[in-house]
C-alpha cells in the first residue's frame, strides 16, 4: 500500500468520529439558535437573529459574562503568583521533589465535584473547620458561601486550591529546562538572583508560562461548573452566576432551547475572541 | 376489620374490569393468589432517601394486598423536576408512577403527561373527601379532574421554645418593652417583636442565665431554593394574589411589597448565614436551641422530641402561622403556604393505569398514609382529617402531639398554595432570586418585585399568554373557592 | 566573615525553602486529610462544634459508612456499588475506544503529518469549546437515538472530548521515537501496520499508558454531561454528589460520601504516581516534555 493511503486510511476513523459526534452537534446547535423552543412543546420556530437580539439586551447575561471574566483573571492571576513563587523556590534545589510533585499532584486529580463536596463542610458556618480556625485566632465567623460578596471569591478560593499545583508543576518543569551554564555564569559574574530571574530565566520561561496560563484560562472560563453547581448554583440572588450556571439554568432548568443555545453560541465566540487577544498580547511580548 | 371486606369487594370489581383493562393493555389477568395484579410491575419514580423511605416500608404491604411489585427508581432532589419532564417528552417510559411537588402539575398534567384519574375514582373509590380541603382542590385536581393523590402533605407551623416564652423574667421584661404578654405571636408584627427581643449578645442574660453565645430571634431558610416558600408565607396573608384574572402580575402589590419589607426586617433577627441556609440549618438552630422560635415544615415537630437529635426536648411549643390583623375589623388573616408536599399520580405511558391507580390509592388511604405520616423514620406530614383527629393511632408518640395536631388542623385550614401553572418552577425560581436580592439590601422590596412581575410578564409570554391564563384561571377559581384571595 | 554570612544566607533561605514546601503541602493536603477523616467519623461528630480531631468511634463509623455508600439506592444507600461499576463500565470503554481510534491517527500524523497545520487548529479548537455549548444538542440528539441514559451515550461524548487530546499526546510521543528504527523493521520485511504494532507501539508503551490514563481521569471525573443526560439506569460516580447533599429534613451524610469519593480517587492517584514523570506532559496538553 502506497503510504499516502495508508496516512489517510489510518486517520479516517477518528476523523469520522469527531465529525460525527464533535462537528454535527455543533451545527445542530447553531442551527437551534435561530429558533424559539421552549419545553414542552415539540415544534421549535424559527425567529432568525430574535434570539442574539434578546442576548444583547440580556442584563443577566452581561453580568454572568463579567462575573466569567473576573472569575478567569483573579483565580488564574493569583495560581500564576504562587505557582511561579513555588516553581522557582522548589527549582533552587529541595530534597523529596519527586514525593512533593506526587503530593501536589492530589487535588488536580479529583474530579471536580468531589472537590466541591470535599470543601462543603470546611465552609459552614456551624461547624465548618475555617470558622473554626478564624475563632482561634480571635475572628469572628464568616458567612463563608451565604453572602453575595463572599459567594464568588469562595468558589475562586476552591479552584486556587485546586489549580495552583497543576500551575506549579508546569512552571517546575520549565525551570528545570533551562540549561544550567548562563545561569551559573551570570552568578559568577555577580548578577542578583532577581537580575537572573528578570533577564535570564523569565524570557526563556515565557512559552512555558504562556501555555500554563492559556490552558487554565480555558478551562476556568469554559469549564468552571461543577463545584459552581453543587455548592452555590449562581446564588445568593445572582451573585456568583457565570455564564456557565446562566447558560445551564437557562438550557436545562427551564429549558428555553433556543435561547440557550443562542447563549452558548456567544460564549463560544466570547472564548474564541479571548483566545485571539491573548496569542496577540504573548506574541507582542 | 375493614380491609377483607374492602379488598374482596376490590378483588371482585376487578374481575368485571378486568375485560376492558386486559382489552387495553394487552396483559392477561392473573389471578392464580387471589390478588387482583398479581404479576404486575411498576416504575415509580419518587426523590431518594428520605423521601421513599414510606414507599419502601409499604412494599409488602402492596405485594400482598394487590399482588404488584413496585420498583423505586430513586431521584434526586435538584433534578427530580427536569428528568421526570425530559422522561415524558422523550416517550421513554421510565416511569409508571412519578411522586413530585405539585408545582410541577401545569407542567405535568398541563402539558397532558398524566392520566386522569376520574374513571378509577369512580370505579375504586377512596376517602377523597377526607383529605384536607387545601390539598384536594389545589394540587390534586387540574381543570376540575382528579390527577394526583397526595403522598407528603407539608406544610408550616410556629416553633417556639416553651420554656423561654414561659420564663417570668422574660415575661415581665417583654410586656414591659412591647406593652402585651409574650405568647406565640398571632400576627408577623409581633413575630418582629419578639424576634427582636430575643436576640442577644454573649454576656446578656437569657432566662435567667448568661449567654456565652449569641442567641437569635429566628431562623429562616433563604437559601437560593426555598426562598420564595418563606416569603409565600407571608405573602398569603398579607396579599395572596399572584396575578390578576388576565394573567397581570399582582406580585408588586402594595400587600406584597409590604411582604417582602417584613421579610427583609426579620433577616436582622436571624442566625448567620440565611441566604444559604438549607432546611436542615434551621432545623438544627431550632433543635441545638440557638433561636426562640423558626416557622417552618412539620417534621421538626418529630425531631424536636427525639433524645438523639434535639438539644431541647420537651422546650418546643406549636402554634400556627401568624397573620395580619385587619385595622377595621380586629381580624386576624393568616395563610400557611403549602411548599414541598409531594403527589402522586400515573404517567400516560403507564401500561397498567388501573393496577397504578390502585398502588397510590393504597398509599394515601386512611389506614396506609396514617402509618406513612406518623412513623419516626419516613419525611411524610399529614394531608388527611384522618391524620389530625386521631392522635391515639399515630406511632410516634410525643408530648404535645394533641397540641401539634391542632396547631397542624389551624394551619392547614388556611393552606395557601405556591403557583402549580406551567413553568411554575421557573417563576419560584425568579421569586426566590429577587426576594434574596431585597434580602442583602442590594435593591428595595418595591425593586425586587418590581424585577419579579418584569420577569415574570416576559416567562408568560414566551410560554403563551392564553394557555398560562387558562392554567391560572383554574388555579385562581380553586383558590377562590378556598377564600384564599382578598376580594379587593 | 564573608563566607560566615554567605552560609548564613544560605541556611536562612534553605529554611525558607522547606518552609515553603510545608505550607504549600498543608495548603494543598488538608483539605483532603480533613475528608479521609471525615470518613471514620459518625455524622454525629462531622456535625459537631468544636470540630472533632480524634474520632472516638472509628470501626463504628467505618462500618456505618462503608455499608451506607455502597448499598443500594432502591434500599436508601448512596447506590455505590453500583456508580462504581458505571462508572468503571464507562471510563474504561471510552479509554480503550479512543486508543483504538487515536493510535493509527496519531501515527499517520506523527510520521506523515496528515492534516498539516488545520490538524493543530482542529485540536486546539476543540479544546477551547465550551462544554456546556453541547449539552443541549447532545441531550436532544441523543433523545432521538435514544442514547439518554446509557453508557454508550456517555461513552460516546467521552470520546470526543478524549480524542483529540490523546491524539495530540501519543504524536508526540510517537514522534520521539526514530524513524531509523521503524526502517529497519520495514527493510527487514514488515508491512507498515505490523511495524506499527511490533516496533514503534511497544517503544512508545508509557505514553499510550498516560495517554489511556488521562482518558480515563476524563471519563472517571466528568459530571456535566453525566448528570445532564442520565437519569436512573446510568449513575456514574460523579453524578450521585450532588444529590447527596440537598436531603431536606436530614443533614447531608458526608461519611458514606467521602468514602466514595475516597475510593474513587485512590486508584486515580496510584496510577498518576506510579505515572508521575509523564503526567505533566499529559496535564500541559502534551505542550511541555519533561
Amino acid at each position: 500500500m502506497r503510504d499516502r493511503t495508508l496516512a489517510r486510511l489510518l486517520i479516517l476513523p477518528c476523523a469520522l468520529a469527531i465529525l460525527i459526534l464533535g462537528i454535527f452537534p455543533l451545527i445542530y446547535a447553531l442551527h437551534l439558535s435561530f429558533h424559539s423552543w421552549q419545553l414542552p412543546s415539540l415544534e421549535p420556530q424559527f425567529v432568525g437573529l430574535e434570539n442574539y437580539a434578546n442576548i444583547l439586551q440580556d442584563k443577566r447575561f452581561y453580568w454572568a459574562i463579567v462575573r466569567s471574566c473576573f472569575f478567569v483573571v483573579t483565580t488564574v492571576g493569583i495560581q500564576f503568583l504562587l505557582g511561579f513563587t513555588g516553581a522557582f523556590v522548589l527549582s533552587r534545589g529541595v530534597r523529596g521533589l519527586r514525593l512533593i510533585g506526587s503530593l501536589l499532584l492530589a487535588p488536580v486529580m479529583i474530579a471536580p465535584v468531589a472537590v466541591g463536596a470535599i470543601w462543603l463542610p470546611l465552609f459552614d458556618i456551624n461547624f465548618g473547620l475555617l470558622n473554626y480556625c478564624l475563632g482561634l485566632i480571635g475572628l469572628g465567623k464568616v458567612e463563608w458561601l451565604a453572602t453575595p460578596t463572599n459567594a464568588l471569591p469562595c468558589l475562586m478560593l476552591i479552584d486556587i486550591w485546586q489549580w495552583t499545583p497543576f500551575m506549579l508543576l508546569i512552571l517546575l518543569a520549565g525551570f528545570q529546562s533551562i540549561p544550567r551554564e548562563p545561569l551559573e555564569a551570570a552568578r559568577i559574574g555577580g548578577a542578583s538572583e532577581w537580575r537572573i530571574l528578570r533577564s535570564i530565566s523569565l524570557p526563556m520561561l515565557t512559552p512555558v508560562i504562556g501555555i500554563a496560563l492559556l490552558l487554565r484560562g480555558i478551562d476556568s472560563f469554559g469549564k468552571f461548573f461543577d463545584t459552581a453547581y453543587l455548592l452555590t448554583r449562581g446564588g445568593p440572588g445572582t451573585s456568583s452566576e457565570t455564564l456557565n450556571l446562566y447558560i445551564y439554568e437557562v438550557g436545562f432548568k427551564f429549558f428555553r432551547l433556543g435561547y440557550g443555545a443562542a447563549l452558548s453560541f456567544t460564549m463560544l465566540l466570547l472564548a474564541l475572541v479571548g483566545i485571539a487577544v491573548f496569542f496577540k498580547v504573548f506574541r507582542v511580548e | 376489620m375493614r380491609w377483607p371486606t374492602q379488598s374482596l369487594l376490590l378483588s371482585s370489581l376487578a374481575a368485571v374490569i378486568s375485560l376492558s383493562s386486559c382489552s387495553r393493555t394487552g396483559q392477561p389477568e392473573v389471578h392464580v393468589d387471589g390478588r387482583p395484579y398479581s404479576g404486575v410491575t411498576l416504575n415509580v419514580g419518587i426523590e431518594a432517601a428520605p423521601v421513599d423511605i414510606a414507599l419502601r416500608n409499604r412494599l409488602p404491604r402492596i405485594r400482598e394486598e394487590l399482588g404488584v411489585e413496585i420498583q423505586i427508581v430513586p431521584l434526586e432532589y435538584g433534578t427530580l423536576f427536569e428528568k421526570i419532564l425530559t422522561d415524558f417528552i422523550t416517550g421513554t417510559g421510565s416511569f409508571d408512577i412519578v411522586v413530585y411537588f405539585p408545582r410541577y402539575n401545569g407542567d405535568y398534567i398541563g402539558a397532558g403527561f398524566l392520566r386522569s384519574l376520574d374513571e378509577y375514582v369512580q370505579e375504586y373509590p377512596l376517602d377523597y373527601l377526607d383529605i384536607l380541603p387545601a390539598f384536594r382542590k389545589l394540587y390534586s385536581e387540574w381543570d376540575g379532574r382528579i390527577y394526583a393523590l397526595p403522598y407528603d402533605g407539608d406544610y408550616f407551623l410556629l416553633y417556639y421554645r416553651k420554656d423561654l416564652f414561659g420564663h417570668p423574667e422574660e415575661r415581665s421584661d417583654f410586656k414591659q418593652r412591647y406593652g402585651y404578654d409574650l405568647g406565640p405571636p398571632d400576627t408577623w408584627d409581633e413575630w418582629l417583636d419578639i424576634a427582636e427581643f430575643f436576640t442577644r449578645k454573649p454576656g446578656e442574660t437569657l432566662a435567667g442565665e448568661v449567654l456565652t453565645d449569641n442567641f437569635y430571634g429566628i431562623s429562616e431558610y433563604w437559601g437560593r431554593a426555598r426562598a420564595y416558600a418563606w416569603f409565600l408565607n407571608r405573602f398569603g396573608s398579607y396579599s395572596g394574589l399572584f396575578f390578576d384574572e388576565n394573567m397581570e402580575p399582582r406580585i408588586n402589590s402594595p400587600g406584597a411589597v409590604a411582604a417582602l419589607e417584613h421579610c427583609v426586617q426579620s433577616f436582622r433577627y436571624n442566625t448567620p448565614g440565611p441566604l444559604g441556609h438549607t432546611w436542615w440549618n434551621v432545623r438544627e438552630d431550632l433543635l441545638f436551641g440557638k433561636v426562640a422560635m423558626i416557622f417552618g415544615w412539620p417534621d421538626v415537630g418529630k425531631a424536636a422530641h427525639e433524645p438523639t437529635q434535639s438539644k431541647v426536648v420537651g422546650k418546643v411549643g406549636f402554634a400556627p402561622s401568624p397573620g395580619v390583623r385587619d385595622p377595621d375589623t380586629g381580624a386576624i388573616r393568616r395563610a400557611t403556604a403549602l411548599v414541598s408536599g409531594r403527589v402522586m399520580a400515573v404517567s400516560q405511558s403507564c401500561q397498567n393505569p388501573e393496577a397504578a391507580y390502585q398502588v397510590i390509592r393504597l398509599m394515601s388511604s386512611q389506614d396506609v398514609s396514617m402509618t406513612n405520616i406518623s412513623e419516626a423514620n419516613s419525611h411524610c406530614d399529614p394531608f388527611r382529617l384522618h391524620h389530625l383527629d386521631h392522635p391515639e393511632l399515630w406511632k410516634v408518640r410525643f408530648d404535645g402531639l394533641e397540641e401539634y395536631l391542632s396547631a397542624s388542623r389551624a394551619a392547614l385550614d388556611v393552606g395557601f398554595p405556591e403557583l402549580t401553572i406551567p413553568g411554575a418552577e421557573e417563576y419560584h425560581d425568579v421569586l426566590s432570586r429577587h426576594v434574596q436580592e431585597a434580602l442583602q439590601r442590594s435593591i428595595s422590596p418595591q425593586q425586587a418585585l418590581d424585577g419579579v412581575a418584569t420577569e415574570w410578564r416576559a416567562i408568560t409570554r414566551r410560554r403563551g399568554l392564553e394557555a398560562q391564563r387558562r392554567a391560572w384561571k383554574s388555579q385562581l377559581s380553586a383558590m377562590q373557592q378556598l377564600n384564599l384571595v382578598p376580594s379587593d | 566573615m564573608s563566607y560566615r554570612r554567605r552560609s548564613n544566607a544560605e541556611t536562612m533561605s534553605r529554611a525558607g525553602r522547606y518552609g515553603l514546601v510545608v505550607l504549600l503541602l498543608a495548603f494543598s493536603a488538608s483539605p483532603i486529610l480533613w475528608m479521609l477523616l471525615s470518613t471514620v467519623k459518625l455524622n454525629i461528630e462531622i456535625f459537631s462544634d468544636p470540630p472533632v480531631f480524634i474520632p472516638q468511634h472509628i470501626p463504628q463509623a467505618i462500618q456505618e459508612n462503608w455499608e451506607h455508600a455502597l448499598a443500594p439506592r432502591s434500599q436508601g444507600g448512596l447506590g455505590g456499588l453500583k456508580s462504581i461499576g458505571d462508572s468503571a463500565i464507562i471510563a474504561v470503554l471510552n479509554t480503550l475506544l479512543v486508543i483504538v481510534l487515536a493510535v493509527p491517527a496519531a501515527y499517520s500524523v506523527a510520521r506523515f503529518k496528515t492534516g498539516g497545520k488545520h490538524f493543530i487548529i482542529w485540536i486546539i479548537s476543540q479544546r477551547i469549546l465550551p462544554p456546556i455549548s453541547l449539552v443541549l444538542p447532545y441531550f436532544l440528539l441523543f433523545r432521538e437515538l435514544r442514547l439518554l441514559d446509557t453508557h454508550l451515550g456517555l461513552i460516546l461524548i467521552y470520546t470526543t472530548f478524549n480524542l483529540p487530546l490523546a491524539v495530540w499526546l501519543l504524536q508526540g510521543f510517537f514522534a520521539e521515537i526514530p524513524k531509523e528504527v521503524e526502517e529497519a523493521a520495514l527493510i527487514g520485511g514488515c508491512s507498515r501496520v505490523k511495524a506499527l504494532l511490533r516496533v514503534t507501539l511497544p517503544l512508545a508503551l508509557p505514553g499510550v499508558a498516560v495517554t489511556m490514563l488521562f482518558c480515563f481521569i476524563f471519563a472517571w471525573n466528568e459530571f456535566l454531561f453525566a448528570v445532564m443526560l442520565t437519569r436512573s439506569r446510568v449513575i456514574t460516580l460523579p453524578a450521585i454528589i450532588p444529590g447527596l447533599l440537598y436531603t431536606g429534613s436530614m443533614e447531608p451524610r458526608f461519611g458514606p460520601l467521602f468514602t466514595l469519593t475516597a475510593v474513587s480517587i485512590f486508584p486515580i492517584l496510584l496510577t498518576a504516581f506510579v505515572l508521575q514523570k509523564y503526567v505533566i506532559r499529559g496535564l500541559t496538553f502534551g505542550a511541555i516534555k519533561e
